[in-house]
Protein backbone atom coordinates (compact mmCIF):
# COMPACT_ATOMS: atom_id res chain seq x y z
CA UNK A 1 0.00 0.00 0.00
CA UNK A 2 1.46 3.24 -0.99
CA UNK A 3 0.69 6.31 0.87
CA UNK A 4 2.55 9.55 0.60
CA UNK A 5 2.18 12.98 2.21
CA UNK A 6 2.91 15.78 -0.02
CA UNK A 7 2.92 19.49 0.99
CA UNK A 8 3.75 21.49 -2.06
CA UNK A 9 5.43 24.57 -2.93
CA UNK A 10 5.72 26.43 -0.06
CA UNK A 11 6.76 29.91 -0.52
CA UNK A 12 5.09 31.78 -3.50
CA UNK A 13 8.87 32.38 -5.59
CA UNK A 14 9.44 30.71 -8.95
CA UNK A 15 12.13 28.35 -9.49
CA UNK A 16 14.81 29.49 -10.98
CA UNK A 17 17.60 27.57 -10.83
CA UNK A 18 18.02 23.68 -12.54
CA UNK A 19 18.80 22.07 -10.48
CA UNK A 20 16.95 21.33 -6.74
CA UNK A 21 18.40 20.40 -3.99
CA UNK A 22 17.11 16.84 -2.08
CA UNK A 23 17.25 16.26 1.22
CA UNK A 24 16.86 12.69 2.47
CA UNK A 25 18.09 10.49 5.17
CA UNK A 26 20.69 12.89 6.55
CA UNK A 27 21.97 13.73 3.04
CA UNK A 28 22.02 16.49 0.79
CA UNK A 29 22.43 16.17 -3.32
CA UNK A 30 21.57 18.13 -6.22
CA UNK A 31 18.82 16.77 -9.02
CA UNK A 32 17.79 18.40 -11.92
CA UNK A 33 14.89 20.23 -11.13
CA UNK A 34 12.65 18.45 -13.79
CA UNK A 35 12.59 15.62 -11.89
CA UNK A 36 12.54 16.74 -8.76
CA UNK A 37 9.16 18.75 -9.55
CA UNK A 38 6.79 15.58 -9.61
CA UNK A 39 6.28 13.07 -6.64
CA UNK A 40 5.82 10.07 -8.55
CA UNK A 41 8.79 10.92 -11.03
CA UNK A 42 10.83 11.26 -7.76
CA UNK A 43 9.80 8.48 -5.87
CA UNK A 44 11.09 6.55 -9.39
CA UNK A 45 14.81 8.27 -10.01
CA UNK A 46 15.51 8.25 -6.36
CA UNK A 47 14.07 4.59 -5.95
CA UNK A 48 17.04 2.17 -6.84
CA UNK A 49 19.08 3.90 -3.92
CA UNK A 50 16.31 5.15 -1.17
CA UNK A 51 13.31 2.57 -0.66
CA UNK A 52 12.23 4.25 2.12
CA UNK A 53 11.36 7.04 -0.69
CA UNK A 54 8.10 4.69 -1.52
CA UNK A 55 6.45 5.91 1.87
CA UNK A 56 7.50 9.40 2.81
CA UNK A 57 6.50 12.39 3.46
CA UNK A 58 8.00 14.91 0.25
CA UNK A 59 7.77 18.52 1.12
CA UNK A 60 8.86 21.23 -1.20
CA UNK A 61 10.15 24.91 -0.73
CA UNK A 62 11.46 27.27 -3.23
CA UNK A 63 14.63 29.14 -1.09
CA UNK A 64 15.86 32.08 -3.49
CA UNK A 65 14.47 30.58 -6.93
CA UNK A 66 15.78 27.06 -5.57
CA UNK A 67 13.62 24.13 -4.70
CA UNK A 68 14.12 22.40 -1.91
CA UNK A 69 12.83 18.79 -1.59
CA UNK A 70 12.89 17.39 2.23
CA UNK A 71 12.02 13.31 1.92
CA UNK A 72 11.33 12.06 5.42
CA UNK A 73 10.98 8.24 6.11
CA UNK A 74 7.44 8.00 7.50
CA UNK A 75 6.87 5.29 10.87
CA UNK A 76 5.40 2.02 10.07
CA UNK A 77 4.12 -0.51 11.45
CA UNK A 78 6.09 -3.12 13.23
CA UNK A 79 6.97 -5.20 10.03
CA UNK A 80 6.34 -3.48 7.51
CA UNK A 81 8.54 -3.38 4.89
CA UNK A 82 10.92 -0.39 4.05
CA UNK B 1 63.34 -16.24 25.50
CA UNK B 2 60.19 -17.06 26.04
CA UNK B 3 57.72 -19.04 24.10
CA UNK B 4 54.60 -16.45 23.19
CA UNK B 5 51.68 -18.17 25.12
CA UNK B 6 48.86 -18.60 22.60
CA UNK B 7 45.77 -15.78 22.56
CA UNK B 8 48.70 -13.09 23.38
CA UNK B 9 48.57 -9.56 22.60
CA UNK B 10 51.36 -8.49 20.31
CA UNK B 11 52.08 -5.32 18.78
CA UNK B 12 54.75 -4.17 16.40
CA UNK B 13 55.28 -1.30 19.40
CA UNK B 14 56.65 -3.99 21.87
CA UNK B 15 59.41 -5.33 20.60
CA UNK B 16 59.83 -7.91 23.42
CA UNK B 17 56.55 -9.64 21.78
CA UNK B 18 58.02 -9.60 18.51
CA UNK B 19 61.05 -10.80 19.72
CA UNK B 20 59.28 -13.61 21.64
CA UNK B 21 57.12 -14.57 18.18
CA UNK B 22 60.04 -14.85 16.17
CA UNK B 23 61.57 -17.18 18.80
CA UNK B 24 57.82 -18.76 18.63
CA UNK B 25 57.94 -19.39 15.29
CA UNK B 26 61.56 -20.62 15.40
CA UNK B 27 60.92 -23.42 17.99
CA UNK B 28 57.51 -24.28 16.14
CA UNK B 29 59.48 -25.00 13.29
CA UNK B 30 62.37 -26.90 14.91
CA UNK B 31 59.53 -29.07 16.66
CA UNK B 32 57.89 -29.55 12.88
CA UNK B 33 61.22 -31.32 12.12
CA UNK B 34 61.62 -33.28 14.74
CA UNK B 35 58.36 -34.85 13.83
CA UNK B 36 58.73 -37.89 12.05
CA UNK B 37 56.69 -37.92 8.42
CA UNK B 38 57.18 -34.36 8.17
CA UNK B 39 57.78 -33.31 4.85
CA UNK B 40 60.09 -30.44 4.26
CA UNK B 41 58.86 -28.91 1.60
CA UNK B 42 57.39 -25.31 0.75
CA UNK B 43 54.21 -25.93 0.00
CA UNK B 44 53.93 -27.79 3.39
CA UNK B 45 55.58 -25.76 5.15
CA UNK B 46 53.42 -22.78 4.07
CA UNK B 47 50.57 -24.64 4.79
CA UNK B 48 51.97 -26.04 8.62
CA UNK B 49 52.51 -22.84 9.45
CA UNK B 50 49.16 -20.76 8.77
CA UNK B 51 47.74 -24.03 10.59
CA UNK B 52 50.14 -22.45 13.30
CA UNK B 53 48.98 -19.37 12.97
CA UNK B 54 45.60 -19.30 13.59
CA UNK B 55 45.37 -22.29 16.15
CA UNK B 56 48.01 -19.86 18.33
CA UNK B 57 44.99 -17.09 17.69
CA UNK B 58 47.28 -13.87 18.53
CA UNK B 59 45.17 -10.83 19.14
CA UNK B 60 46.94 -7.86 17.30
CA UNK B 61 45.55 -4.82 16.27
CA UNK B 62 43.64 -5.08 12.97
CA UNK B 63 46.28 -2.75 10.58
CA UNK B 64 49.33 -4.62 12.29
CA UNK B 65 47.67 -8.26 11.70
CA UNK B 66 49.35 -8.63 8.30
CA UNK B 67 52.45 -7.60 9.20
CA UNK B 68 52.74 -9.60 12.41
CA UNK B 69 51.64 -12.52 10.64
CA UNK B 70 54.02 -12.01 8.06
CA UNK B 71 56.73 -11.77 10.49
CA UNK B 72 55.54 -15.39 12.09
CA UNK B 73 55.46 -17.14 8.42
CA UNK B 74 58.70 -15.72 7.50
CA UNK B 75 60.54 -17.18 10.39
CA UNK B 76 58.82 -20.03 10.04
CA UNK B 77 59.52 -20.55 6.64
CA UNK B 78 63.01 -19.44 6.72
CA UNK B 79 63.83 -21.71 9.70
CA UNK B 80 62.45 -24.75 7.32
CA UNK B 81 64.68 -23.62 4.57
CA UNK B 82 67.48 -23.36 6.52
CA UNK B 83 67.20 -27.11 7.22
CA UNK B 84 66.23 -27.94 3.61
CA UNK B 85 69.13 -30.03 1.75
CA UNK B 86 69.69 -27.27 -1.49
CA UNK B 87 71.75 -26.69 -3.80
CA UNK B 88 74.51 -23.66 -3.75
CA UNK B 89 74.34 -20.86 -6.81
CA UNK B 90 78.56 -22.32 -7.64
CA UNK B 91 77.13 -25.77 -8.30
CA UNK B 92 74.81 -24.49 -10.31
CA UNK B 93 76.14 -24.26 -14.04
CA UNK B 94 74.18 -21.51 -15.30
CA UNK B 95 74.57 -18.42 -18.42
CA UNK B 96 76.40 -15.83 -17.40
CA UNK B 97 73.04 -13.96 -17.22
CA UNK B 98 71.10 -16.11 -15.26
CA UNK B 99 73.80 -16.16 -13.20
CA UNK B 100 73.87 -12.47 -12.21
CA UNK B 101 69.88 -13.05 -11.37
CA UNK B 102 70.84 -16.08 -9.11
CA UNK B 103 73.84 -13.77 -7.32
CA UNK B 104 71.20 -10.90 -6.99
CA UNK B 105 68.47 -12.98 -5.36
CA UNK B 106 70.91 -14.71 -3.20
CA UNK B 107 72.20 -11.40 -1.88
CA UNK B 108 68.06 -10.38 -1.43
CA UNK B 109 68.14 -13.45 0.65
CA UNK B 110 70.74 -12.52 2.57
CA UNK B 111 69.56 -9.20 3.06
CA UNK B 112 68.81 -7.76 6.94
CA UNK B 113 65.31 -8.53 7.13
CA UNK B 114 63.04 -5.56 8.61
CA UNK B 115 62.50 -6.12 11.57
CA UNK B 116 58.84 -5.19 11.61
CA UNK B 117 57.91 -5.95 8.00
CA UNK B 118 60.00 -9.18 8.03
CA UNK B 119 60.46 -9.02 4.39
CA UNK B 120 62.94 -8.45 2.21
CA UNK B 121 63.48 -4.62 -0.09
CA UNK B 122 63.63 -5.02 -3.82
CA UNK B 123 62.81 -1.45 -4.94
CA UNK B 124 64.96 1.70 -4.68
CA UNK B 125 65.04 3.26 -1.10
CA UNK B 126 63.91 6.59 -2.94
CA UNK B 127 60.30 6.19 -2.77
CA UNK B 128 58.57 4.33 0.11
CA UNK B 129 55.38 3.04 -1.84
CA UNK B 130 57.42 1.21 -3.97
CA UNK B 131 59.57 -0.33 -1.15
CA UNK B 132 56.25 -1.59 0.26
CA UNK B 133 54.61 -2.72 -2.48
CA UNK B 134 57.52 -4.55 -3.98
CA UNK B 135 57.90 -6.24 -0.58
CA UNK B 136 54.83 -7.90 -1.04
CA UNK B 137 55.54 -8.97 -3.88
CA UNK B 138 58.82 -10.56 -2.86
CA UNK B 139 56.85 -12.39 -0.21
CA UNK B 140 55.29 -14.48 -2.40
CA UNK B 141 57.57 -15.06 -4.58
CA UNK B 142 60.38 -15.62 -2.66
CA UNK B 143 60.07 -18.74 -1.31
CA UNK B 144 59.84 -19.83 -5.03
CA UNK B 145 63.10 -18.54 -5.80
CA UNK B 146 65.25 -19.80 -2.81
CA UNK B 147 63.48 -23.89 -3.26
CA UNK B 148 63.80 -23.80 -7.25
CA UNK B 149 67.60 -23.70 -8.79
CA UNK B 150 66.31 -24.51 -12.06
CA UNK B 151 67.03 -21.89 -14.92
CA UNK B 152 64.10 -21.65 -16.52
CA UNK B 153 61.74 -21.07 -12.61
CA UNK B 154 64.55 -18.35 -12.13
CA UNK B 155 63.94 -16.57 -15.43
CA UNK B 156 60.37 -17.09 -14.67
CA UNK B 157 60.34 -15.56 -11.39
CA UNK B 158 62.08 -12.84 -12.41
CA UNK B 159 59.82 -11.93 -15.02
CA UNK B 160 56.99 -11.95 -12.44
CA UNK B 161 58.57 -9.69 -9.53
CA UNK B 162 59.12 -6.84 -11.87
CA UNK B 163 55.61 -7.43 -13.67
CA UNK B 164 54.37 -6.80 -10.32
CA UNK B 165 56.50 -4.15 -9.01
CA UNK B 166 55.79 -2.18 -12.38
CA UNK B 167 51.99 -2.76 -12.61
CA UNK B 168 50.92 0.09 -9.66
CA UNK B 169 53.85 1.66 -8.29
CA UNK B 170 54.83 3.45 -11.30
CA UNK B 171 51.14 4.86 -12.18
CA UNK B 172 50.42 6.17 -8.73
CA UNK B 173 53.42 7.75 -8.05
CA UNK B 174 52.26 11.19 -7.99
CA UNK B 175 48.91 10.71 -5.71
CA UNK B 176 48.29 12.84 -2.62
CA UNK B 177 49.71 11.66 0.63
CA UNK B 178 45.89 10.14 2.00
CA UNK B 179 45.66 7.91 -1.30
CA UNK B 180 49.34 6.29 -0.32
CA UNK B 181 48.07 5.82 3.00
CA UNK B 182 45.40 3.54 1.72
CA UNK B 183 47.37 2.17 -0.60
CA UNK B 184 50.61 1.34 2.16
CA UNK B 185 47.51 -0.04 3.88
CA UNK B 186 46.40 -2.31 0.74
CA UNK B 187 49.90 -3.31 0.37
CA UNK B 188 49.84 -4.75 3.93
CA UNK B 189 46.83 -6.52 3.73
CA UNK B 190 47.20 -8.08 0.27
CA UNK B 191 49.85 -10.83 1.08
CA UNK B 192 47.51 -12.44 3.93
CA UNK B 193 44.30 -12.20 1.39
CA UNK B 194 46.44 -13.75 -1.24
CA UNK B 195 48.00 -16.38 0.86
CA UNK B 196 44.61 -17.34 2.61
CA UNK B 197 41.85 -17.23 0.70
CA UNK B 198 41.50 -14.73 -2.98
CA UNK B 199 37.91 -15.79 -2.83
CA UNK B 200 36.81 -13.96 -0.41
CA UNK B 201 34.44 -11.28 -0.20
CA UNK B 202 34.62 -8.16 0.78
CA UNK B 203 32.03 -6.23 2.48
CA UNK B 204 31.35 -2.76 0.78
CA UNK B 205 31.84 -0.74 3.88
CA UNK B 206 35.30 -2.19 4.29
CA UNK B 207 36.13 -1.63 0.57
CA UNK B 208 39.01 0.90 0.10
CA UNK B 209 37.74 4.36 -1.05
CA UNK B 210 39.30 4.02 -4.81
CA UNK B 211 37.60 3.99 -7.74
CA UNK B 212 38.57 0.27 -9.24
CA UNK B 213 39.06 -0.97 -5.75
CA UNK B 214 35.06 -0.66 -4.49
CA UNK B 215 32.06 -1.02 -5.59
CA UNK B 216 30.26 1.06 -8.12
CA UNK B 217 26.26 1.01 -8.03
CA UNK B 218 25.34 2.48 -11.45
CA UNK B 219 22.16 2.75 -12.54
CA UNK B 220 20.25 3.74 -15.98
CA UNK B 221 16.73 5.07 -15.73
CA UNK B 222 15.27 5.29 -19.53
CA UNK B 223 12.73 7.91 -19.20
CA UNK B 224 9.43 7.19 -21.63
CA UNK B 225 9.38 9.46 -25.10
CA UNK B 226 7.22 12.79 -25.04
CA UNK B 227 3.53 12.60 -25.76
CA UNK B 228 4.41 13.91 -29.36
CA UNK B 229 5.64 11.12 -30.76
CA UNK B 230 10.06 12.21 -30.57
CA UNK B 231 12.08 9.37 -30.31
CA UNK B 232 14.41 11.17 -28.23
CA UNK B 233 14.32 9.61 -24.38
CA UNK B 234 15.69 10.95 -21.25
CA UNK B 235 17.89 9.21 -19.28
CA UNK B 236 18.68 9.21 -16.41
CA UNK B 237 22.28 7.95 -14.57
CA UNK B 238 22.74 7.14 -10.94
CA UNK B 239 26.41 6.21 -9.70
CA UNK B 240 26.53 5.17 -6.06
CA UNK B 241 29.51 3.71 -4.02
CA UNK B 242 30.15 3.05 -0.57
CA UNK B 243 27.40 5.02 1.46
CA UNK B 244 27.88 8.46 -0.11
CA UNK B 245 24.82 10.27 -2.07
CA UNK B 246 24.05 9.04 -5.58
CA UNK B 247 25.82 11.53 -8.16
CA UNK B 248 22.39 12.36 -10.44
CA UNK B 249 22.57 12.65 -14.33
CA UNK B 250 20.10 13.41 -16.84
CA UNK B 251 20.82 13.42 -20.45
CA UNK B 252 18.37 13.39 -23.99
CA UNK B 253 19.45 10.56 -25.98
CA UNK B 254 18.24 10.32 -29.75
CA UNK B 255 16.96 6.83 -29.11
CA UNK B 256 17.97 5.63 -32.68
CA UNK B 257 20.62 3.18 -31.22
CA UNK B 258 19.63 3.04 -27.43
CA UNK B 259 22.60 0.61 -26.30
CA UNK B 260 25.09 2.37 -28.08
CA UNK B 261 24.09 6.06 -26.84
CA UNK B 262 23.78 4.66 -23.61
CA UNK B 263 27.85 3.66 -23.38
CA UNK B 264 29.19 6.95 -24.22
CA UNK B 265 27.15 8.75 -21.48
CA UNK B 266 27.86 5.97 -18.93
CA UNK B 267 31.84 6.49 -19.43
CA UNK B 268 31.49 10.19 -18.93
CA UNK B 269 29.30 9.94 -15.99
CA UNK B 270 31.27 7.02 -14.28
CA UNK B 271 34.78 8.99 -15.17
CA UNK B 272 33.39 11.97 -13.95
CA UNK B 273 32.47 10.16 -10.71
CA UNK B 274 35.23 8.62 -10.48
CA UNK B 275 37.00 12.28 -10.46
CA UNK B 276 34.35 13.73 -7.75
CA UNK B 277 34.86 10.51 -5.48
CA UNK B 278 37.70 11.80 -3.62
CA UNK B 279 36.28 15.51 -2.69
CA UNK B 280 33.59 13.05 -1.66
CA UNK B 281 36.23 10.99 0.33
CA UNK B 282 37.95 14.26 2.03
CA UNK B 283 34.04 15.51 3.17
CA UNK B 284 33.44 12.51 4.59
CA UNK B 285 36.50 12.66 6.39
CA UNK B 286 36.25 15.81 7.33
CA UNK B 287 32.58 15.52 9.35
CA UNK B 288 34.14 12.74 10.98
CA UNK B 289 36.58 14.41 12.61
CA UNK B 290 34.53 17.53 13.39
CA UNK B 291 32.01 14.29 15.01
CA UNK B 292 34.42 12.90 16.81
CA UNK B 293 35.90 16.24 18.31
CA UNK B 294 32.29 17.06 19.06
CA UNK B 295 31.52 14.00 20.68
CA UNK B 296 35.18 13.63 22.74
CA UNK B 297 33.87 16.60 24.78
CA UNK B 298 30.81 15.01 26.28
CA UNK B 299 32.63 11.93 26.71
CA UNK B 300 35.44 12.93 28.90
CA UNK B 301 33.05 15.58 30.84
CA UNK B 302 30.68 12.45 31.65
CA UNK B 303 33.93 10.52 32.80
CA UNK B 304 34.20 13.61 35.36
CA UNK B 305 30.91 13.69 36.58
CA UNK B 306 31.42 9.89 36.90
CA UNK B 307 34.37 9.87 38.51
CA UNK B 308 32.97 12.85 40.52
CA UNK B 309 29.68 11.05 41.50
CA UNK B 310 32.12 7.96 42.92
CA UNK B 311 34.12 10.23 44.47
CA UNK B 312 31.15 11.88 46.28
CA UNK B 313 30.16 8.18 47.01
CA UNK B 314 33.44 6.94 48.34
CA UNK B 315 33.32 9.74 50.43
CA UNK B 316 30.00 9.00 51.71
CA UNK B 317 31.00 5.64 52.34
CA UNK B 318 34.14 6.66 54.19
CA UNK B 319 32.29 9.59 56.60
CA UNK B 320 29.65 6.71 57.26
CA UNK B 321 32.73 4.06 58.22
CA UNK B 322 34.15 6.51 60.57
CA UNK B 323 30.94 7.18 62.25
CA UNK B 324 30.25 4.40 62.76
CA UNK B 325 33.33 3.73 63.99
CA UNK B 326 32.97 6.81 66.52
CA UNK B 327 30.22 5.64 67.61
CA UNK B 328 31.42 2.22 68.61
CA UNK B 329 33.90 3.85 70.04
CA UNK B 330 31.86 6.56 72.01
CA UNK B 331 28.99 4.86 72.99
CA UNK B 332 29.30 3.13 76.62
CA UNK B 333 29.48 -0.57 77.22
CA UNK B 334 26.40 -1.76 78.62
CA UNK B 335 26.59 -5.06 80.87
CA UNK B 336 24.07 -7.64 79.89
CA UNK B 337 21.71 -7.38 82.53
CA UNK B 338 22.39 -10.02 85.52
CA UNK B 339 19.68 -12.58 85.79
CA UNK B 340 17.96 -11.76 89.02
CA UNK B 341 16.17 -14.28 91.16
CA UNK B 342 12.76 -12.44 90.86
CA UNK B 343 12.91 -12.26 86.97
CA UNK B 344 14.21 -16.48 87.04
CA UNK B 345 11.12 -17.04 89.33
CA UNK B 346 8.70 -15.33 86.99
CA UNK B 347 8.81 -18.61 84.18
CA UNK B 348 9.46 -21.03 86.48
Amino acid sequence: METTNTNTVQSDSAITEKLAVIKIEGQEFPLEAVLAEDDKMLKTVLQPHFSSVENANITREVKNGQLIVSIVKRAQHKGAAG
Amino acid sequence: MEILSSGAFINLENQEKIEQLKFTAFELANAALDTTGFVNTEESGKNLALEFWQGLEYMCRETEEATIKNIFLNHFLDRLRSARPTQSAAEIDLPQKTEQVVSEQIHQAEKPEDEYLGVIELADEENPLEENQSEVTVNLTQPEEISTSEDSSFQEVEVRTTENISTETIKETASPASEIEEKVEDAMENPVETSEASSKLSLPEKEPYQFNKCTVTATIQLLPEGADGETVRKAVFSVRTHDFVPQYTMVELPGNNLTAEIMPELEKVLATYKSDLPLKVMEKLKKEKTTAKRNAPKQAAEAKTVSQAAAKQSEVSSSQTAESETNQTNSPVIPPPTQTGLQGSLFG
